[in-house]
């Protein structure tokens, strides 16, 4: 295991502070996010995950408690200087970044993102290009307006706008949500891709199947506080504890649950082809 | 019998030079559940505007219960057809689940006396009738997404549109999403048709249509569509998961039964395998 790029400590956040409508969103979180890991963020609707991930990269101001990426720490004293300082460690892809889309043309919008952190126009250009080729953007359409595209390329476009700054950490906001199987297969393959390449991926997720597939670790909230963090095969084997969190579980897993009923038993197959293995030789022992 | 006909139809957007439909024929049975399945651009998002006249025809026909859809009859149509469009966020006007669903009973003139009874009974069925006094925004997803079915059925249409209308919801909010629907169509004899790329919303359908590049490439009942492996793939859509475990389990020289099975029916059989002697 290798070190942690991002280090959590005693975090507290209250939303409206000061008033009669103050909702402590996030209670005394510790947590270690792994340097070149894929971290899943999982936990209900209002569980806290999007807030957690809002502090990371420095957007809320924590209430109490102090957060560390790369070295650059900030606590409730902090100063707007030292905020920017931690956005500039971490590249966010909120929900939907498409909607975020503003240029002119799709090269514009890209180039943005490096323009805004003063390199200079030839090289923000060339990181743009770079970003959208790894993305597999035509280059047929650079010149395009990006609200002439189609929802799926827009959502490319966003997200070749953050890659753009080349971050060593990337938070991706439910990156596939209303994409098709195809785009979500696609996008997914290339958070695999960054991971490779050496960047830090955190996600957040409400499908299983994507925690089981691509992450390393999970971190499950509940009601502001860690529920669980370790594999994703150490959550999904403590079926109560996934109950509690309300988490859904990995079809495979869901459906070894009502073979369970029937009276077979099975190890916690997360993925179809562990489910099939599994049943298989439950098969051979009774032929045999 | 079919509610809704679709005939010969094909459209082009304004400044596109390719047809998104082309020469489109189908006809949708009453009382039945139909899901569109098909890639981003396959143009079955364009069809369902263009049966709830929220597209204008350019060419061919589609009777809507009896009604020809044209800008004659667009009252008419919207009597007749709910429709529920993918984010229920976008959709919200009320400062309470209560006003949100009144506000479409008001624009349809339906007298003051008759909305109280229509908004409660809508928001039974949705199974939101304890939340009728909060604010919508204070809502799940999934909630949201309810609210704005009630919405419609207080509106009492025959036929529901649903344009991915689950797509972002997480996988718990879905299910009773689509659970919900399958009672309504049984209990209130709702035709619904339903836009998806998810195979767990077409597993709940009785038929499929699957659409590619602004053709119906395939009509049939669900069971024979999604039990048709050269079929989905073909078409590069995804297995629904009990095909998908049936592949894995032939492949790994299991005998299992060619057909369609269900969830239910794959559990049954495989057990009987594993645990009764034969």
């Amino acid at each position: 295991m290798g070190k942690p790029a991002i280090n959590i400590q005693k975090l507290n956040y209250i939303y409206g502070g000061e008033t009669a409508f103050a909702y402590q969103a996030l209670h005394n979180i510790n947590l270690d996010i792994m340097e070149n890991e894929i971290t899943a963020i999982v936990g209900q609707t209002g569980s806290g995950k999007s807030t957690l991930m809002q502090l990371i990269d420095g957007l809320l101001v924590p209430t109490s408690g102090e957060i560390s990426v790369n070295g650059v720490t900030v606590t409730a004293q902090s100063n707007k200087a030292d905020f920017t300082k931690l956005r500039q460690q971490i590249g966010f892809v909120f929900q939907f970044p498409e909607s975020q889309l503003f240029a002119d043309t799709v090269l514009q919008d890209v180039m943005f993102g490096p323009s805004n952190l003063g390199v200079s126009p030839d090289q923000a250009r060339k990181q743009a290009i770079d970003a959208l080729q790894l993305l597999k953007f035509p280059s047929g359409l650079f010149d395009q307006s990006p609200f002439q595209l189609s929802g799926g390329q827009m959502r490319r476009v966003a997200i070749a706008g953050v890659l753009a700054m080349n971050p060593k950490i990337l938070i991706l906001d439910e990156p596939t949500a209303g994409l098709d199987p195809n785009g979500q297969y696609e996008l997914m393959q290339l958070i695999k891709q960054l991971h490779e390449q050496g960047t830090t991926i955190i996600f957040i997720t409400h499908q299983m199947e994507q925690v089981v597939q691509y992450a390393d670790r999970v971190v499950a909230l509940q009601n502001g506080k860690i529920g669980f963090e370790g594999t994703p095969r150490q959550l999904f084997d403590n079926q109560d504890l996934v109950n509690e969190i309300g988490l859904a579980e990995p079809h495979p897993l869901n459906f070894a649950r009502k073979l369970e009923k029937q009276g077979l038993s099975l190890h916690t197959p997360l993925t179809i082809t562990e489910l099939a293995d599994q049943i298989v030789s439950i098969k051979k022992e009774k032929d045999d | 019998m079919a509610i809704v006909d679709v005939h010969d139809v094909s459209y082009t957007y304004p400044g596109n030079h390719e047809a998104t439909l082309k020469n489109v024929s189908i006809a949708f049975n009453q009382n039945e559940w139909t899901t569109i399945i098909g890639h981003n651009g396959s143009g079955k998002s364009t069809l369902a505007r263009l049966i709830d006249g929220l597209l204008p025809l350019d060419k061919g026909s589609i009777v809507v219960d009896g009604v020809s859809v044209n800008e004659d009859h667009l009252s008419d149509i919207h009597q007749k057809i709910g429709f529920v469009f993918q984010n229920p966020e976008n959709q919200f006007v009320g400062t309470t689940v209560e006003d949100d669903v009144a506000f479409g009973l008001e624009n349809h003139q339906v007298p003051r006396n008759e909305m109280q009874f229509r908004i409660n009974q809508a928001l039974d069925d949705v199974a939101m009738q304890s939340y009728a006094h909060k604010e919508p925004g204070m809502l799940s997803g999934g909630q949201k997404q309810r609210v704005a079915i009630a919405g419609i059925l207080s509106l009492r249409p025959k036929i529901l549109i649903f344009d991915e209308a689950t797509s972002m919801l997480d996988p718990v909010a879905r299910q009773t999403v689509l659970q919900l629907l399958q009672r309504l169509k049984v209990e209130k004899g709702f035709t619904i048709i339903a836009i998806s790329h998810d195979p767990i919303e077409a597993t709940y359908a009785d038929n499929i249509v699957i659409m590619d590049q602004g053709h119906v490439v395939a009509h049939g009942r669900s069971t024979d569509i999604l039990g048709n492996y050269n079929l989905l793939n073909k078409y590069q859509l995804i297995l629904p998961f009990t095909e998908q475990l049936k592949r894995a389990l032939l492949a790994r020289g299991m005998q299992l039964p060619a057909e369609y099975m269900t969830e239910e029916q794959i559990i049954k059989w495989v057990s009987q395998q594993l645990i009764f002697k034969n």
